[in-house]
């Protein structure tokens, strides 16, 4: 194994002895899993079999920076949390939970590779409520007491008072204590592994928070070359954005809050984060604070906050929950909480702008969520699908069906994490075909790989302005879209269905490179750098500058297309995962329904859904174009082979899983 | 403390007892600036030895440092001229993001190693105090007591096109009387891990394009300035603030 970008060692916690040990990463195959996303698929294909449940202490729960963490790279610091994701649990009766992950930034991820880690993976669970302590190689399991039942925040706050500011804290707050579904870790007061309810996978093993201080250097191979690439990249932030506002100090508007935005991570050059000081009503326990926090507009600023004290995700509270509450309202299920009254949506069946509820409802609501109080905060903390199935069943297929695509039979997706076809990061009519390419596919919600690569930049980008001062334009998209994709259509919004191919193409694409960018790992806003302002004789983007770093920091010199390979492998693994579970072209195929209902375009008016028929054409191209089979959705023995995945052909054989 | 010319070993003294007349001379020039005391520890008496400080510009000894001072701004004054003034780096606050993109790639382009303590540039955020923010990058002081506490001849120079006060790691030894004459703490001046050399920014002197931290810059958030500014000033805060940063006996880290 290479001495560069990797440390060479990954740390094992088991919580049930409280014993601690180092194992070798070559044993990781890092030049073929990377890190991230792959180390943490490769550890559950080994030890996590599908009878394993989120709250089992035989689940995993690993934090998995890659071989560019803690280095130049473009939000380098960020690191993957990996392991049977509590939020899936309503899966199936066969299974418990299902493997996924999530992406954290914060200086988390940064600190694991300095205190010469390559990764941490935690099993078993405590008796006692407890926290990691690691300082440079040194490991303490110690005891959390006196901290348990206290918010993110807080908790934060008391160990680095106790072992210096410069410690670095992964906590989670009373939801994931009380094992919350939806519950979410937390690390730099408010960069979160929201997705996937790892919070509460943490609180069942009674692990309070991680503690990390580092001194260490990521080694790199080549500083030189990984100077050059960066430079290449780092004027342009993750959108695009004029010299004129650089200057000022550039505030995105959507982004904007009340101080200037901020990097969450290391070598970030998105600076979706931000600073904030709140001054809080009488109820919240933290008074006056300024934060530093990931600043998603999704609503009023107090209430995220409060959310992240309690350590909830706020895409299933926001846009799953609230909203089904607000239609029993409208239904005359439930029309008050404690008295205070919920507000029913006038026309629409999903008002989706969960500001225009009564913060004093949405603080009581997550507070019930938070600490399990009586029946309805004990649903809510299973997440809305669970809650909505629990108290009005069937009935509520209909909003559900709008909320989480495949339900009943498939209630994978989490909501409304920027699918683009409903309100939130509306592209636009045909690009969220893509994404719903990548959701029916997904073990997880679709920001994973689509809209931060795939729609962020086509919304973002064509009409942009380059260095020079031309407009991108559509045609140099096009360029783009035949580079990356071999499809000019791809990106074409005057093709829809047709060649099928073109929207597959691109699904495909990100599928591997989003598997890639979060195993090596860089931030998923920033990268691939699908357009680049900077002029270009060739089309305008910069494919490479992934394979470029990766070879400058490991010394090991590895092409485009054999990175490539490596995200496909990954991706893969992913699936393999998901076909052990039972994964097949039905359960892909459940997300139909939410896309048939109309998008909803920038008015919020509906317009285009998709043609059921046709869609399932450009899935099929999906499968054809990843190598596999058709008929199944699963990846085939030859694919498999080529991706020196032997083994894993030969289990999903013994299974009966592999398709013939 | 190594090559301290006049300097009387260890008799009892903590510090340096007495100063170099290089030393004396380069603190004098600074004469006249409230800062200018730093750097100069004498150890008046041990033991019925006394240390004299010795005039550079006559044959006048002094039992104090305050009176040789005295002696030389009454005396000598004007008969050297002060360290041409620098060019410096400035990090505006309300344009940084915090992403250590200039720590990593000034440590990437001087030591060829990705690092913190390795940088010769740091900015300071603390993610629970948002408004914390402090840089740590060496303001090439117009009146640089590093430069005059070096006790080797050549360690520190001042480079003649930038102005940058400059290590020469060949020559310095590592004895830290730079960092400790630093009127800031933590001082922009490091020891090298093993404590041999010290090392600080030089404004990428040699290198063509200038500073790297400049270039690399996503935000364009540093500036290399021309124009000389009282330090305070260039910080954005009052004389008075400043004080706060200066070196106190004990050393205790100053927050901004």
């Amino acid at each position: 194994m290479a001495n560069y970008g990797w440390n060479g060692k990954i740390l094992r916690v088991n919580l049930n002895t409280g014993t601690t040990s180092e194992e070798d990463t070559s044993n990781f195959e890092p030049e073929k899993f990377i890190g991230g996303r792959g180390f943490g698929a490769r550890v559950a294909w080994k030890e996590l079999p599908p009878d394993v449940g989120p709250f089992d202490p035989e689940n995993r729960l690993m934090f998995m920076p890659g071989p560019l963490t803690g280095t130049l790279a473009p939000g380098s610091g960020r690191c993957t949390v990996c392991g049977v994701a509590a939020q899936n649990s309503v899966i199936s009766d066969d299974a418990e939970g299902l493997y996924s992950w999530s992406g954290i930034g914060g200086s988390f991820g940064t600190e694991i590779k300095f205190a010469g880690y390559d990764g941490i993976i935690i099993q078993g669970k405590s008796s006692e409520p407890v926290y990691l302590y690691i300082e440079d190689g040194n490991v303490e399991v110690k005891s959390a007491e006196g901290m348990w039942g206290k918010g993110t925040y807080a908790a934060m706050k008391e160990i680095m008072k106790k072992h210096g500011k410069e410690t670095k804290v992964a906590a989670i707050g009373p939801a994931g204590e009380n094992e919350s579904s939806i519950a979410a870790i937390t690390n730099d007061s408010e960069s979160a592994a929201g997705q996937g309810g790892f919070g509460g996978v943490m609180g069942s093993k009674k692990l309070k928070a991680i503690a990390i201080k580092g001194s260490e250097e990521v080694k790199v191979d080549d500083h030189e070359a990984l100077l050059s690439t960066v430079k290449e990249i780092n004027h342009e932030v993750c959108w695009p954005v004029s010299t004129d506002d650089l200057e000022k100090g550039y505030t995105s508007s959507s982004y904007s809050v009340d101080s200037h935005s901020k990097a969450c991570t290391l070598g970030c050059q998105g600076f979706c984060g931000g600073t904030r000081s709140l001054n809080y009503p009488g109820d919240i326990q933290y008074g006056e604070v300024t934060t530093f926090s990931f600043c998603a507009s999704i609503g009023d600023y107090e209430v995220d906050h409060i959310g992240n004290q309690l350590g909830i995700n706020f895409w299933d509270f926001a846009y799953g929950i609230v909203p089904i509450l607000q239609y029993a309202s409208k239904q005359d299920w439930l029309n008050e909480v404690d008295g205070l009254e919920i507000p029913a949506p006038e026309e629409k069946i999903i008002n989706s702008n969960y500001a225009d509820t009564p913060k004093p409802l949405l603080v009581k609501l997550m507070r019930k969520l938070a600490y399990r109080e009586d029946e309805l905060g004990d649903l809510m903390a299973e997440g809305g699908v669970e809650m909505a199935r629990e108290l009005w069943e069937e009935e509520t297929d209909e909003i559900l069906s709008r909320i989480y695509p495949g339900v009943p039979d498939y209630p994978i997706g989490y909501t409304g994490h920027w699918d683009c076809h409903w309100k939130h990061g509306a592209v636009g009519w045909p690009h969220w075909l893509v994404s719903s390419l990548i959701w029916a596919t997904s073990n997880r919600d679709p920001a994973n790989d689509s809209v931060h690569h795939f729609t962020d930049n086509i919304a973002l980008y064509p009409e942009a302005e380059m260095m020079n001062g031309e407009k991108l334009s559509w045609d140099k998209v096009r360029e783009v879209s035949e580079r990356l994709y071999g499809y000019e259509g791809a990106m074409d919004y005057e093709v829809t269905y047709d060649p099928p191919e073109a929207k597959a193409s691109a699904a495909v694409w990100h599928r591997w490179r989003g598997a890639l960018v979060a195993s090596l790992l860089l931030c998923d806003w920033q990268m691939p750098r699908v357009f680049t302002l900077r002029p270009k004789d060739g089309p305008q983007t910069y494919p490479q500058a992934e394979a470029e770093m990766f070879s400058a920091v490991t010394g090991i010199n590895m092409s485009e297309e054999e990175l490539d390979k490596a995200g496909e492998r990954i991706w893969n693994l992913e699936r393999a995962i998901d076909v052990r579970y039972g994964r097949n072209r039905d359960w892909d195929e459940s997300i139909i329904p939410y896309f048939e209902h109309p998008s909803m375009d920038a008015e919020g008016e509906g317009k285009h859904a998709f043609d059921a028929e046709e869609w399932k054409k450009q899935l099929t191209a999906f499968y054809e174009l990843s190598g596999w089979d058709t008929e199944t959705g699963r990846p085939t023995r030859s694919k498999l082979e080529e991706l020196d995945l032997d083994d894993v052909a030969d289990q999903l054989e013994e299974k009966d899983l592999l398709p013939s | 403390m190594k090559n301290k010319e006049d300097s009387k070993p260890d008799e009892g003294c903590e510090k340096n007892s007495g100063v170099s007349r290089r030393s004396l001379l380069k603190v004098m020039a600074a004469s006249g600036v409230a800062a200018a005391v730093v750097g100069v520890s004498g150890c008046a008496e041990q033991e019925g030895t006394t240390t004299e400080f010795a005039c550079p510009y006559c044959d006048e000894s002094f039992e104090s440092e305050t009176e040789l001072k005295d002696h030389i701004n009454e005396e000598h004054s004007g008969e050297f001229e002060p360290p041409k003034a620098s060019e410096f780096l400035e990090v505006h606050p309300e344009k940084c993001v915090g992403c250590e993109v200039c720590v990593l790639a000034c440590s990437s382009y001087h030591e060829n190693a990705g690092s913190r303590e390795l940088s010769r540039i740091n900015v300071d955020v603390d993610p629970l105090e948002p408004e914390f923010f402090r840089q740590r990058v060496c303001w090439q002081c117009d009146s640089p007591e590093c430069y005059y506490a070096c006790p080797i001849e050549g360690a520190m120079y001042i480079d003649e096109e930038t102005g940058a006060r400059c290590i020469d790691s060949e020559k310095c030894t590592g004895c830290g009387d730079c960092v400790e004459a630093c009127p800031f703490n933590p001082s922009p001046i490091k020891m090298d891990v093993d404590e041999k050399v010290a090392f600080k920014c030089d404004l990428c002197k040699d290198r063509e394009d200038g500073p790297i931290c400049v270039e690399m810059c996503p935000r364009n958030a540093i500036e290399v300035k021309e124009e000389w500014e009282p330090v305070y000033e260039r910080m954005d805060i009052d004389a008075e603030e400043l004080t706060g940063y200066m070196q106190d006996p004990d050393r205790q880290e100053v927050e901004q």
